[in-house]
C-alpha cells in the first residue's frame, strides 16, 4: 500500500517538474514548428492581408526556383566538405591534445577559444582576413605565391573559404568532446597493440578510431545539423553572395521569410531542410550505428 | 630459446622521490617459469612492464639472450604480455583479437587463419573465434588474452596477476592450465602475482619482490625452508609463520627468553647464536611443525611450550588451532593440528616445535640467523 503511494507520488512530482519546460517548449518550439508546417501550405505574405490556401503550389515553385536549387547545391557541397574534415581534424587534434606533450593546457585553450567566440565576432575577423589586403593574401604573398583576389567576392572561392572558417571555429568544440571519448580509452589497449607490435599509426587507426565510434557518431551528427543550418556566417560574410554561390538553405529561407516577407514559400523552403536533415540523421543511424562496446 | 638478465635496474618514476625498483638482478634461464611475488604496490608491474618495454628503464641493463633491450621498443624484444584486466580489444572478434599482432606483423592471411584456429584448439576456444570480448565470461577472455599472446611465438611470455579476477575454482584449474601450457610451448615465461600459493604452485623459481628490493630470488622449497629473512618467512607459507619476539642469553647453556616463553636452544643451533647471545632476536615457527607433546612422541622436539587455546578452525582434513603462550595473551599464533584431535577454547595444552624447525631473525636487519 505505501509502496503504491509513494511511487503515485513520486510520478506526480516527476511531472511536475516536467510540467514547465515542457509548457516553455510547447510556446516556443513544438507550436511554431507545426504552425510553420500549416503556413507552408499558404500564399502568407506579410504585407499582403488575403493569405490563400495553395496546397503544395510553395513546393512546386520552390522546386522550379534555380535558387533554391543552387541553395540545395551549396548546402550539400558546404555539408560534405565540412563534416569529414571538421570530424577528422578535431579527433586528430584530440589525439594529440590526449599525449603528454608540452604546452597540452594551452593548446586545448587556444583550440577550444574559438568554439566559445561568437560567430559574429569570428565572422568579421575572418571577413578581414581574406580581403583583398588581408592577412591571407599578405601571408601568401609572403610565401611567394602570387594572390590578388577578394576571397569573400570571388564566386568560385566564397564558400571554401566560409567553410574553413567554420571548420576552424567548431573543430576544438568537438575537439573537447573526443578528448572525454579518448579518455575512457583503458590505457591497456595501447599497450597491448604496442606489444602486438602496433606504431603511432597504426594505434591511432586500430585503436582509437574505433574505440570512439560512439562519439565521432555524435559528432557527425552535429556537425552535419550544424552545416545543413549554417547560416551567421553566411549572413555576415558574404550575404548568400556573389550572385547566389553561397547561398544555403537556411539563409534561402531566411532572405525569403525576413527579407520579401514571403513566410509561406519560406516555410516550404524551411520543411525541406527539416526533412533533408531528418533523412540524412535516419540514414546515418540505420548505416553507421554508434557501436558501444 | 630466451635468457633474461636484469642487470642492476632501477626505476624511478618522474616526480617520485624514491626508486620503485632498487638495483634489482635476476637471472633467468631459457624455459624457466618465474614467478614475481610480493604485497600490492611492491613494484611488482613495474618490474615487469619493464621488461616489456613499457615503461622505461632508468638505469642498469635488461638483456634478453645476451643482447641489451633498454632502448628497444616492446614489439622489438619478441615478448608477448597477458594483463589482468586481459586488455582485450572491444572492438574486434576473437579472431581479430588473436589476429591482430599477426596481421601487423604482415603474416599472409591463411598463415594467420591456421595459427589462429590451432592457438584456439590448444586452449579450447574455437566456439568463440567470432564473439565479441563482451559476449564472454572471464574466463573465457582470459584465455582469449593467453591465446593472443602464444600466436606469435615469441621468446618470452609475461603474465601481470592474469587470474585474479577469475574465481577460485576457476583459478586453480587455470594455473594448471597455465603450467601445462608451459611445457607445451617451451617458452620462458615471467609471471606477476601477489598470491605466494599461486607463486609456489607455479613458479620453477620465484622471486620475492617487497618496497622494489628483491629478497630472494629461489625455488619454492628453498623459500620455505630456507628463508633469507623474516620477510620471506612470513610471506611464504599459509598460514604464515609465527614470530615472537625476545632474547638470547647465556644461562647453563644459552637459552631464548621472552616474556612468556623460554627454553634451552638446542645443541646444533648453539654456535650460530652464540653472537647473539644478549641481543634481540625474532623466534621463528612454522604452524606446521608444531605438535602436541601429548601425541607426537616420535619427533625430536623443543622444550615444553605451554599454551592456552584461543579458537579453532577445522578445515577438513587438519584444524588450525589460533593460541597464545600462558602468561602472554597479547601475541597469538598459530598451529596445524591433526583433525582427530580436538581441542576446546581455554583448554591448556604442551607443545614442542621439531628442532629441525626453529629459526632465528636478527631483530634488526631482520636477516635469518639460524
Ligand atoms: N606511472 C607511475 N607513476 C608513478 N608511480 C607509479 C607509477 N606506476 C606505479 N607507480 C608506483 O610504483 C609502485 C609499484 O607499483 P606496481 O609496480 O604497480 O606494484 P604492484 O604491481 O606490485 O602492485 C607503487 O607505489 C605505485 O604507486
Ligand atoms: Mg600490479
Amino acid at each position: 500500500m505505501k509502496f503504491k503511494s509513494r511511487k503515485k507520488e513520486q510520478l506526480f512530482w516527476g511531472y511536475l517538474f516536467l510540467a514547465f519546460p515542457l509548457l516553455l517548449l510547447s510556446i516556443f518550439v513544438f507550436f511554431p514548428i507545426g504552425f510553420a508546417f500549416v503556413v507552408s501550405f499558404y500564399d502568407w505574405n506579410l504585407l499582403i492581408p488575403d493569405k490563400p490556401f495553395v496546397g503544395l503550389g510553395n513546393y512546386f515553385e520552390l522546386f522550379k526556383d534555380p535558387v533554391f536549387i543552387k541553395a540545395i547545391k551549396n548546402t550539400i557541397i558546404y555539408t560534405i566538405g565540412v563534416v569529414p574534415v571538421q570530424t577528422l581534424l578535431s579527433l586528430f587534434l584530440a589525439f594529440i591534445m590526449n599525449q603528454k606533450i608540452r604546452g597540452r593546457a594551452f593548446f586545448r585553450t587556444a583550440f577550444y577559444i574559438p568554439a566559445i567566440t561568437s560567430s559574429v565576432v569570428t565572422s568579421i575577423i575572418f571577413v578581414w582576413i581574406y580581403s583583398k589586403p588581408g592577412l591571407l593574401n599578405y601571408g601568401l604573398n609572403a610565401l611567394g605565391v602570387d594572390s590578388n583576389i577578394d576571397w569573400l567576392t570571388n564566386p568560385v572561392t566564397v564558400l571554401p573559404s566560409i567553410m574553413i572558417l567554420n571548420v576552424w571555429t567548431t573543430s576544438g568544440y568537438f575537439m573537447v568532446s573526443f578528448l572525454a571519448g579518448l579518455q575512457n580509452i583503458p590505457a591497456s589497449l595501447y599497450e597491448a597493440a604496442k606489444i602486438d607490435g602496433a606504431n603511432q599509426w597504426q594505434q591511432f587507426w586500430k585503436i582509437t578510431v574505433p574505440m570512439v565510434r560512439p562519439v565521432t557518431y555524435f559528432v557527425v551528427i552535429m556537425s552535419l545539423i550544424g552545416c545543413f543550418q549554417v547560416f551567421d556566417q553566411i549572413f555576415i560574410m558574404s550575404s548568400g553572395g556573389p550572385d547566389n554561390a553561397s547561398t544555403t538553405m537556411s539563409y534561402f529561407v531566411y532572405q525569403n521569410s525576413f527579407k520579401y516577407f514571403r513566410f509561406g514559400f519560406g516555410a516550404a523552403s524551411a520543411a525541406v531542410l527539416a526533412l533533408l536533415i531528418f533523412a540524412t540523421t535516419l540514414i546515418q543511424k540505420k548505416y553507421f550505428p554508434p557501436d558501444v562496446y | 630459446m630466451a635468457t633474461i638478465a636484469v642487470k642492476d635496474l632501477e626505476k624511478v618514476f618522474p616526480g617520485a622521490e624514491s626508486a620503485t625498483i632498487k638495483n634489482a638482478n635476476l637471472n633467468i634461464k631459457d624455459k624457466e617459469f618465474i614467478v614475481l611475488v610480493g604485497p600490492s604496490g611492491c613494484g611488482k608491474s613495474t618490474l615487469l612492464r619493464m621488461i616489456a618495454g613499457l615503461e622505461e628503464i632508468s638505469d642498469g641493463e635488461l638483456q634478453i639472450n645476451g643482447e641489451r633491450m633498454n632502448e628497444l621498443s616492446p614489439k622489438d624484444r619478441d615478448i608477448a604480455m597477458v594483463f589482468q584486466n586481459y586488455a582485450l580489444y572491444p572492438h574486434m572478434t576473437v579472431f581479430d583479437n588473436m589476429a591482430f599482432g599477426l596481421k601487423l606483423r604482415k603474416t599472409p592471411k591463411d598463415e594467420i587463419k591456421q595459427k589462429v584456429e590451432h592457438a584456439a584448439k590448444v586452449l579450447g576456444i574455437t566456439h568463440l573465434l567470432d564473439r565479441r570480448p563482451k559476449d564472454m565470461s572471464g574466463g573465457q577472455r582470459q584465455r582469449v588474452a593467453i591465446g593472443r599472446s602464444i600466436v606469435r611465438n615469441p621468446k618470452v611470455f609475461l603474465f601481470d596477476e592474469p587470474l585474479s579476477n577469475l574465481d577460485a575454482k576457476l583459478r586453480v584449474q587455470m594455473r594448471a592450465e597455465i603450467k601445462k601450457l608451459h611445457r607445451q610451448l617451451d617458452a620462458t615465461i615471467v609471471y606477476v602475482t601477489h598470491d605466494q600459493i599461486e607463486a609456489m604452485t607455479m613458479g620453477d623459481r620465484i622471486v620475492v619482490l617487497k618496497d622494489g628490493i628483491v629478497q630472494q630470488f629461489d625455488t619454492p622449497m628453498n623459500l620455505f625452508n630456507n628463508p633469507q629473512n623474516k620477510f620471506v618467512a612470513g610471506f611464504i607459507g599459509s598460514p604464515s609463520m609465527n614470530f615472537l619476539p625476545g632474547k638470547v642469553i647465556q644461562k647453563e647453556e644459552a637459552t631464548f627468553k621472552s616474556k612468556s616463553l623460554e627454553f634451552a636452544i638446542p645443541k646444533d643451533l648453539r654456535p650460530g647464536l652464540k653472537p647473539y647471545i644478549g641481543k634481540e632476536v625474532f623466534f621463528g615457527f612454522r604452524p606446521e611443525y608444531i605438535y602436541d607433546k601429548q601425541f607426537e612422541k616420535s619427533k625430536r622436539l623443543s622444550e615444553n611450550m605451554e599454551i592456552v587455546v584461543d579458537s579453532v578452525e577445522p578445515i577438513g582434513s587438519e584444524t588450525f588451532v589460533y593460541f597464545h603462550f600462558i602468561g602472554n595473551p597479547e601475541h597469538s599464533f598459530c598451529f596445524r593440528s591433526d583433525s582427530q584431535f580436538s581441542y576446546g577454547i581455554g583448554s591448556e595444552i604442551c607443545i614442542g616445535v621439531d628442532i629441525e624447525r626453529l629459526r632465528f631473525f636478527d631483530k634488526e636487519t631482520e636477516k635469518r640467523i639460524m
